[in-house]
This record gives C-alpha cells, sequence and structure tokens, in this order.
C-alpha cells in the first residue's frame, strides 16, 4: 500500500467534495437551518415565557382560611404577586394595565385546589409554577415551621454518582447523560448517511465518466478505496463537529447554555464515542463503497445500501429494552455483534457501566469486521468499477470475492464489444 | 537484442462462454510505434487491459517493461481509454496535477509539467476553467496530455484522434512523434489505417481473440500484394499488351492495371510509352492499402 498516495487521494476527494454546493449545503445549511430554528424557537419560546412581560400579578384571596394572608412571596419570584382584595377592582386594575392578570382563589379552592387566572391574553408557562411556589410560601408561612421557605418549594436536589467513579449527573445533566449516547447515533447515522453518499455519488460519477478506468492504472483498488473512504471520513468528521459547533451557537443565541451547566461528560465516554464513530463509519463507508461499485444504478445502490445501514440501525429499534435493561440479553448480544455494537454500547454507556471485556471483544470484533468488509469491498471494487449496467447476483457476488467476476459472464469491455 | 517492453505469451481470456481473447502472443520492441489493430470485439480492448494489469488473463503470460506488473512500472506507464474520462467539475490545472502526481509526481513537477503542456495544446488560457466548460475537441487534448503528464516510457492508446478535426489530430500526431523520437515506446490502437500506414512501424490485427496479422508494415503488405501497377493518366488502359485487366477509378485519373502472368512492371513501362492514346503522370508498383488488407482479412477470416 503507497500512503502517499492513498493520502492524496484523501485529500482530493475531501477538497473537491467539500467545494460542492450540494455538499456545502448538507454540511452548513442544514445545521444553521437547524440552529436558526432552535434559536428562533428558543427566542419565541422565552418571549412567552418570560414573566417580565407578565407582572405584576393580582392574588385574590377568597378562601376561608385565608392562606394567603401571610402575603409571602415566593422565593424565585419574589417581586411577582400582588395582593388585591376586591374583584371588580382588579378586573379594571387588568383593564387599565396595571396587572397582567389576578389569580381567583375561591372559596372552593380548598376543596378543590381549582384556581382561575384572569387576564387579557394566554399566560406563560413560568406562571404556572410560580403559582404553585406562591402556595407553597404562603402554607409554609403560616405554619411557621424553622425552615427556610427555599426547602418547602425545592426539598431535595438529586445528584447521582455512578460508583465507577467517573459519572456524576444532577437532575439538570441526567437528561443530557441519557440523549448524549442517543444524539451520538443521530450523528453517527446522519454523517455516515450524508458522505456515503457522497462516497457513492463521486463513485458512480467516476465509473460513469470513466476516470476509474485512468484511476485504476495508477493506483490499487485497495489504495482507491482507502483514500475516498479517508478523504469522505474526514468530511464526516468535519460535518459531526460543524453540526455540534452549530448546535451550541443556537442554544448559546437563544441565551439557553444554562440547560448544560453542570453537564460533565466523562472522557472515556467521549474517547469510547470517537472511537465507536470512527469504526462504524469505516464498516459503513467501506460497505456503501462496495455496493456503489457494483449497483447498476444510483438508485439500486441506495436500496442495497439498505443491507449495511438496518443492522447498524437496529439497536434503536430495541430503545425500550435497552432503556428498561441496560444489561439485559438483547442490549449485551447487540454490543458484541459488530454491526449493532456501535450503536448498542453507547446507549448503554449513557444507561449503566459496560463490562470492560464486552468493550474490549465488541472493538476486536469491530477491527476484524471492518477489515473484512474493507477486503470485500476492495474486491468488489475492482470488479465493479469496470462493469457497467448489471448488478451480480449471490452466486456472482461469491465469484466476485473469490477473485474469479470476470468469468460471471458479465463482460468489463464496452457494451458494443460483446459479440 | 533488446528485450521487448511488452510480451504477451499465449494469452486467454474468457467472459463466461464468450472467448475474448484466444491463445495470443506478440512482442511491442522499444522506441516503436506499434498498432493493435481489429474489427470491434475482437478483444483489442481486453488486451490493453490484461496488458495494463486492471484485468487478469485465464492463462498466459504477460511481462511489461522487463516483468510483472508492478507499483513502479504502473507510474511509467500513461494510458488513453477508448472511453474518455475527466473530471468534469474540476479546473484543468488542479486535475492535471492530480493525476500526475497519482503516478508519483511532485507537485512541483507536475504543474510545470501541465503547465508546459496546455502551452504546446494552445490551451494555456483554459487552465483555470473547468472541463465541463472546454469544447469536445478540447476535452480530447486535456485527456491526451493527462495521458504524458507523467513523462512515460510506455503510451498505451485507444483510439487516441477519435472525434478531432485535422488540425487537431496533426498536433497530437506531432506530439506522438516527438515522445516516440525521445524513446517513448507507443502502443495504438485505431479503426483509421491510414494512421498507422503514417505512423506505425510494426501491427498486430486481432480477429475474433486470435492474431490475424502480425509484423513490420512492409511484411504484411508484400504478404497481400499483388501483381499490380498503379498509374495516373489517361488512356485505354486495357488495351496496352501485358495488361490483363484494368481497375480505373471513378474520377478516370488514377487505375490500377492487373499484370499477365510473366509480364513484368519494367514491361509494362515499356509498353505504356509506346502505346499511342496514353498519357502517364504517374507509375508506381501497387501497395495494397492497410484498409483493404483490413476488410480481406476480417471478411476472409485469414489468420497470421
Amino acid at each position: 500500500m503507497n500512503l502517499t498516495k492513498i493520502w492524496l487521494i484523501a485529500m482530493q476527494e475531501f477538497w473537491s467534495n467539500l467545494k460542492r454546493p450540494s455538499f456545502l449545503f448538507a454540511v452548513f445549511g442544514t445545521p444553521i437551518i437547524v440552529a436558526a430554528s432552535i434559536a428562533l424557537g428558543a427566542l419565541s419560546g422565552s418571549s412567552e415565557d418570560d414573566l417580565g412581560n407578565y407582572s405584576p400579578v393580582g392574588v385574590l384571596d377568597r378562601t376561608e382560611q385565608a392562606i394567603f394572608a401571610q402575603q409571602a412571596q415566593p422565593s424565585a419570584f419574589p417581586d411577582l404577586f400582588v395582593w388585591v382584595t376586591d374583584e371588580a377592582a382588579a378586573q379594571q386594575a387588568v383593564m387599565d394595565g396595571e396587572l397582567a392578570g389576578y389569580i381567583d382563589f375561591s372559596p372552593e379552592y380548598i376543596a378543590s385546589g381549582k384556581a382561575t387566572l384572569y387576564g387579557l391574553r394566554g399566560a406563560p408557562e413560568d406562571l404556572f409554577d410560580a403559582a404553585d411556589a406562591l402556595v407553597l410560601a404562603n402554607l409554609s408561612a403560616s405554619m411557621d415551621l424553622p425552615l427556610p421557605i427555599e426547602r418547602i418549594e425545592q426539598s431535595a436536589d438529586l445528584t447521582v454518582t455512578v460508583l465507577d467513579g467517573n459519572r456524576t449527573f444532577d437532575e439538570d445533566s441526567v437528561f443530557f447523560i441519557t440523549l448524549l449516547p442517543l444524539l451520538f447515533g443521530f450523528f453517527l447515522v446522519l454523517a455516515s448517511m450524508t458522505t456515503s453518499s457522497f462516497l457513492m455519488n463521486t463513485l458512480s460519477e467516476e465509473k460513469a465518466n470513466r476516470i476509474m478506468e485512468i484511476l485504476i492504472t495508477s493506483v490499487r483498488p485497495m489504495e482507491l478505496l482507502t483514500g475516498k473512504v479517508l478523504g469522505m471520513g474526514l468530511l464526516g468528521l468535519l460535518q459531526v463537529v460543524v453540526f455540534l459547533v452549530a448546535g451550541l451557537i443556537g442554544l448559546s443565541i437563544a441565551q439557553q447554555q444554562n440547560l448544560l451547566i453542570g453537564l460533565s461528560i466523562p472522557p472515556d465516554m467521549i474517547v469510547l464515542a470517537l472511537v465507536y464513530y470512527i469504526l462504524s463509519y469505516f464498516l459503513l463507508a467501506a460497505g456503501l463503497a462496495g455496493i456503489g461499485a457494483v449497483a447498476a444504478s444510483e438508485q439500486e445502490s441506495r436500496q442495497l445500501s439498505v443491507i449495511i445501514v438496518m443492522p447498524v440501525m437496529l439497536p434503536y429499534l430495541a430503545i425500550v429494552t435497552f432503556l428498561l435493561d441496560p444489561n439485559g440479553t438483547i442490549p449485551t448480544l447487540f454490543s458484541l455483534i459488530p454491526f449493532t455494537s456501535p450503536m448498542a454500547v453507547m446507549m448503554r454507556v449513557g444507561l449503566t457501566t459496560v463490562p470492560t471485556w464486552q468493550i474490549v471483544v465488541s472493538i476486536v470484533g469491530l477491527i476484524l469486521t471492518d477489515l473484512l468488509i474493507l477486503w470485500a469491498s476492495a474486491r468488489m471494487f475492482r470488479w465493479g468499477i469496470l462493469s457497467y449496467g448489471k448488478t451480480p447476483g449471490l452466486r456472482g457476488l461469491w465469484q466476485v470475492l473469490r477473485g474469479r467476476g470476470d468469468s460471471i459472464g458479465q463482460t468489463p469491455v464496452k457494451a458494443k464489444e460483446i459479440a | 537484442m533488446t528485450s521487448p517492453v511488452i510480451s504477451v505469451q499465449n494469452v486467454t481470456k474468457n467472459y463466461g462462454n464468450f472467448r475474448a481473447v484466444d491463445n495470443l502472443s506478440f512482442e511491442v520492441h522499444p522506441g516503436e510505434i506499434f498498432a493493435m489493430l481489429g474489427p470491434n470485439g475482437a478483444g483489442k480492448s481486453t488486451t490493453m487491459r490484461m496488458i495494463l494489469d486492471i484485468i487478469k488473463p485465464d492463462s498466459g503470460k504477460i511481462a511489461v517493461l522487463g516483468g510483472q506488473m508492478t507499483d513502479a512500472i504502473k507510474d511509467k506507464i500513461g494510458y488513453l481509454p477508448e472511453e474518455r474520462g475527466l473530471y468534469r467539475g474540476v479546473k484543468l490545472m488542479e486535475m492535471m496535477t492530480y493525476l500526475g502526481r497519482l503516478k508519483g509526481m511532485s507537485r512541483n513537477d507536475a504543474n510545470l509539467r501541465a503547465a508546459e503542456l496546455l502551452k504546446y495544446l494552445d490551451l494555456e488560457a483554459y487552465s483555470k476553467k473547468k472541463v465541463s466548460e472546454l469544447s469536445k475537441g478540447m476535452q480530447q487534448k486535456i485527456q491526451f496530455a493527462v495521458t504524458v503528464m507523467h513523462r512515460p516510457q510506455l503510451i498505451i492508446v485507444d483510439e487516441p484522434f477519435s472525434g478531432l478535426d485535422p488540425l487537431n489530430t496533426r498536433i497530437l500526431m506531432d506530439l506522438l512523434m516527438g515522445l516516440r523520437k525521445d524513446g517513448t515506446t507507443i502502443v495504438m490502437s485505431t479503426h483509421q489505417m491510414f494512421q498507422v500506414e503514417e505512423l506505425c512501424e510494426r501491427l498486430l490485427m486481432i480477429n475474433k481473440g486470435k492474431v490475424a496479422l502480425y509484423g513490420t508494415l512492409d511484411e504484411v503488405r508484400s504478404r497481400y500484394a499483388s501483381h499490380a501497377i498503379e498509374v495516373e493518366g489517361k488512356g485505354d488502359w486495357a488495351s496496352v499488351p501485358g495488361i490483363s485487366h484494368a481497375e480505373v477509378s471513378e474520377n478516370g485519373r488514377t487505375a490500377v492495371l492487373q499484370l499477365k502472368e510473366g509480364t513484368s512492371s519494367k514491361d509494362v513501362l515499356g509498353a505504356l510509352s509506346q502505346t499511342p492514346g496514353i498519357e502517364i503522370q504517374k507509375f508506381a508498383l501497387a501497395v495494397p492499402r492497410l484498409n483493404d488488407i483490413f476488410i480481406r482479412v476480417v471478411e476472409g477470416g485469414a489468420s497470421a
């Protein structure tokens, strides 16, 4: 293997595809649109949720026990509420814009728990939390407990520490820790789909315009395949980085970065994610390149790509089983089978402590499978790049893999030369 | 004697039940322009692809530049396939440099050589244009330039002049002749017999995968030479003593005169000068045209 030529092919693949408008749109356009929609959604959402625009709110206490007599403000919303005694005056204040609205705690409130908010428009979501906090604050004030109000409003802030010592997450970050493996899977599939479809495109293009015949008089099919897979892999990584950066920028624009506060992703999880990303990318890209080379048309190669993509996606279909019992038989089995292992292991590391031996077995299995798929793809590649118009059947494929593809009755010479 | 640049020995290749190449043997000598001829489907492209190690023979041996194909030998070969292929969306200079570097050139060397070739082919102004922006003729020239970018020792070209106008054909022919002068060996497949007659020293004609003709141009011609004289002028040629049959061209300016058994060309020249009403501008021994030989071989199924 000539490493210089492989690198040359990889770089050519990288730069020439990076200049394609369709690729630029896929890599930069899509995340920009996603980021913009997140930012817009968050901004519009936050304006609706902003209690600053919905203040003050009147409290009309008509309960028999006068439970709001202490006029205690909830700690999180210290200036939100004002007390009103007369309903007509409260209504007038709303009409005059002095109050955003008022909550009527009727005499039935104690029995039914139901209160009514009167206003001129819909209320922000935070007001519902504020109303709960208002009730708690006033109840605790009336009971005269020797506790700060905060302990009643927010009783226990749970921090989870996994006993392997690597992970600690609190209530805010547990969502992300669970979400991270799913995000990984999403990015993996998205990046692999984009890059492998471009890989198939360039292959069918080079096959169609016959430059392939010139290329393989300069380099070996295996070198060409490796270079192309490598170049596209770098593009895939670039795409993942762009997606992540765009996501962060989107959140930052929306001033929602506080969602990530407290989130700590252990380094071993990042390393594992990278290792599995790379190994699964090679599996997908090499497999799809082989399919792209033997398929008669782009449409057919897309249909055939399911053979490779489906097993990789399989753990997603069993996501409920993973959530319920991450160390069960199916998740463990999926973690050991090369095609399903990247997704399965990454889903499990967010949920449990995966035994080291399982990780080792899955990585070794993946490396061996990658080499096997690369080898098989190179065989298919060598045969397929000069064959036009027909996809080999299973028997034909077996002959191709045995290096006897020339004899399956499909001549690699021009169609018009076939006698 | 120097060892051959290409040695093909008893090579056979089947595609399923179809035998594309059948026990083929020939050699290509250093520094010559060697023609590979044959009708469509004869096995020329398959033979070229086997020489280039793109496909493997079922049996037989092929040696190129002194041995079996290696990466180093690949870098010494330039190949122009019949069905042309270029990156349509890539700029000329970038594409030429890339393909040159795949043949082992340094970036600097590839840049300089690409610029030199673009200048020679009068395409300097297009160096930053994409292939898709060029005319078909220009693309043909670029394809040719890519083939010779890395100054190969052996060039294998399949129908190199197809689709080119006479001017561009001449430019590329001159380029080929120049490379030959520098010692490059050239194997050329073509259907244009006049190009073979003008450029090539030796030829191989394949028909149905087998050798039909093989040797120098003169050897092949002499094998198919008829006992005839070619004349240009006017008169009643058939009335000349010693002539058995006169084949006059459509415009009546030339004729091929078949001589009677035992009559020499010298006898006919004497007879022509003494026959009244005959005017002669040209008198020569009739040499069979390669085109006619080709048709006779293919139609008659003759073999070497």
